[in-house]
């Protein structure tokens, strides 16, 4: 890597990319259009087989259109460098319109890596970079050798400012992935199973089958029986596809996530800029004592796409509450969420909530904010003092008339939302009027 | 209830009388063009002319109504500068406080649309990392509103912590 530290200005990044930066593997237009070579080989193999000109048409416009975009690809390869320099990361891109991206290291938010199917095939990786910001601002640098391609993330999270080393957190001195979980095929598939997403489409399948073959009427049945399906397979497979293989690692910069069926992601989660967590457990998870923990972390870019969003930010898919826990007390030390006096709401809420008063509670500590809700899903919200951006208390007409409040402690986008909800009016005060002072002092700790 | 959105120490700080002038204004403007539109309906399309006696009366006393409630929620609106953090208090009915520490303000916004300049006030907002932190406070003089934009961007900025 040629050594580039002179502020070359950014008017100029055509004559940068002549000389300075590295491309991406040459591979790379292949990758990209791997879909119409396949299609091309496909059609080209079938007109030879069966002797059809059908198929030859086919694969002629398949394989112009792939001409076209490879050409493209090409270009587009040929005019992409990065560098990496002493301050910052540059991708110059561009075919006809040049742009040169500059990314200063302490300005990133996450470095993972990501394997499409395709691409990991061929032991190649994308590099995502997300900057503080929206999702306006993320670079890929697609494809590099998976082994370059981690380099480059190890160089990257070392010069920016993310997570920081832990003195608390020991990493086996050789190896720095010391697997703390690993999310088994069997605890997957029976987490799954026992899903109302999953549950809920099967018995009405097997009830619309059962009056098939019963009736005779199978074939008429198979409007109804075809999208109850497909839905429940979408679901089910999805979770599978992406949790597949779950790993969570420690390293000296954090915890590290690895993950997916066919495209295997790989994402950090810098432990300093942990806001909270969610412990959520589905009803039927519970007798076997299961949930599944999530994560919210600021910087986090909102992509709008609240599925991604939801991949991004769980900790672990599915696991034994004791393993949460100890994983729990990694992300906020001394946490101890085993030893939680939760404080339920009053008999007065069940005027509100029929059945799910009884599974609203509060507890706070010294260090957290913990509020737990739900019945069909019992979510538990683990907000430390110091995160706490702003406490709100709210009351509606109905609440008024059986004399309780609910109270908001607010935190950056993410899965966690700890709101207690109807909580006897004084309490509720209190409640909100001591976060503010805890908050106060534990911010003052942090600082 | 007084007691639970009771202010912090002394009292809660109002906000202008304005406030509810334009609340009026735009009520009253609202109410005014729909009956017109009603009664216009009702005289030319239905040629029922007497249809215009009910959506008078209707239209009086959705006036009134409005009349009223832009008082309640003026009066409702209040807000008070701590050490440490600000609170804000609103609603009639659904009733809402919210503190939001000096420390973890992000920016401060005056914003004030052509209505609200015309009555010479202006809207405060606040934000925090937290989408959900809804810290807003209208109605506001204009030269309270830049005192108080000016006095938490200060307090911000020496109370700053960080995530």
């Amino acid at each position: 890597m040629p050594p580039d530290s002179d502020g070359t200005p950014p008017a100029a990044p055509a004559a940068v990319t002549q000389d300075r930066g590295r491309r991406l593997h040459p591979a790379t237009p292949l990758l990209r259009a791997w879909v119409l070579v396949v299609a091309t080989a496909a059609s080209v193999f079938q007109s030879v087989v069966h002797s059809d000109r059908s198929y030859a048409t086919l694969g002629l416009v398949v394989g112009a259109g792939l001409v076209v975009g490879l050409v493209v690809g090409f270009a587009s390869w040929f005019f992409t460098r990065y560098v990496i320099d002493g301050s910052e990361l540059r991708v110059d891109s561009g075919i006809l319109t040049k742009r040169s991206r500059r990314m200063p290291y302490e300005r990133l938010q996450s470095v993972d890596i990501v394997q499409p199917f395709a691409a990991r095939m061929f032991a190649m990786a994308e590099l995502k970079i997300e900057m503080a910001g929206t999702s306006e601002h993320n670079t890929k640098l697609a494809f590099l050798r998976l082994a370059e391609a981690e380099r480059l993330r190890r160089v990257l999270l070392e010069r920016s400012s993310i997570g920081g080393p832990r003195p608390d957190l020991r990493p086996d001195p050789g190896g720095e992935l010391n697997v703390l979980y690993r999310v088994s095929p069997y605890t997957l598939a029976a987490s799954v199973a026992l899903t109302t997403e999953f549950l809920v489409p099967t018995v009405l399948l097997l009830g619309a089958l059962a009056v098939g073959i019963t009736f005779h009427v199978l074939v008429e049945m198979l409007p109804v029986i075809g999208p109850i399906a497909l839905g429940a397979a979408q679901v089910t497979s999805r979770r599978f596809i992406r949790e597949w293989g779950f790993e969570l690692r420690q390293t000296d910069r954090g915890l590290r996530i690895t993950r997916g069926l066919l495209s295997r992601t790989t994402q950090s989660v810098p432990l300093g800029r942990v806001q909270g967590v969610t412990i959520a457990e589905p009803m039927l998870w519970r007798p076997l004592g299961w949930c599944r923990l999530e994560v919210s972390v600021a910087g986090h870019a909102r992509s709008g796409d609240h599925e991604r969003e939801a991949d991004k930010s769980t900790l672990l898919p599915v696991a034994a509450i004791r393993t949460v826990g100890r994983i729990v007390d990694d992300v906020i030390p001394g946490a101890r969420i085993d030893s939680l006096a939760f404080d339920p709401a009053p008999r007065s809420a069940r005027w509100l909530r029929p059945i799910g008063w009884r599974f609203l509670a509060v507890a706070t500590t010294d260090d957290l904010f913990v509020t737990r809700q739900g019945w069909l899903m019992r979510r538990t919200s683990v907000v430390p003092h110091a995160k706490a951006q702003s406490v709100r208390l709210r009351q509606g007409p109905l609440q008024r008339r059986v004399g309780v409040a609910t109270v908001h402690v607010d935190t950056p986008p993410g899965p966690v939302d700890a709101v207690a909800m109807h909580r006897d009016a004084a309490q509720a005060r209190r409640l909100a009027l001591d976060e503010l002072d805890v908050a106060r002092r534990a911010r003052a700790v942090h600082a | 209830m007084t007691q639970l959105f009771a202010p912090p120490d002394n009292a809660w700080h109002g906000v202008s009388t304005r406030l509810r002038a334009l609340h009026r204004t735009l009520l009253c403007a609202a109410v005014a063009g729909v009956g017109v539109a009603l009664a216009v309906i009702a005289v030319v399309v239905l040629g029922r002319p007497w249809v215009v006696v009910p959506v008078a009366v209707a239209a009086v006393v959705a006036a009134v109504w409005a009349w009223s409630w832009s008082a309640r929620s003026q009066r409702a609106w209040g807000y008070a500068e701590r050490a440490e953090d600000l609170y804000i208090v609103h609603g009639i009915m659904w009733r809402r406080l919210v503190a939001v520490p000096y420390g973890r303000m992000q920016f401060v916004d005056v914003r004030g649309g052509p209505l609200e300049r015309a009555f010479g006030i202006a809207t405060v907002k606040l934000h925090t990392a937290s989408p959900s932190t809804t810290a807003v406070i209208p109605g506001l003089e204009r030269a309270e509103a830049i005192r108080l934009r000016d006095r938490l961007t200060e307090l911000g900025e020496t109370h700053a912590a960080g995530l």
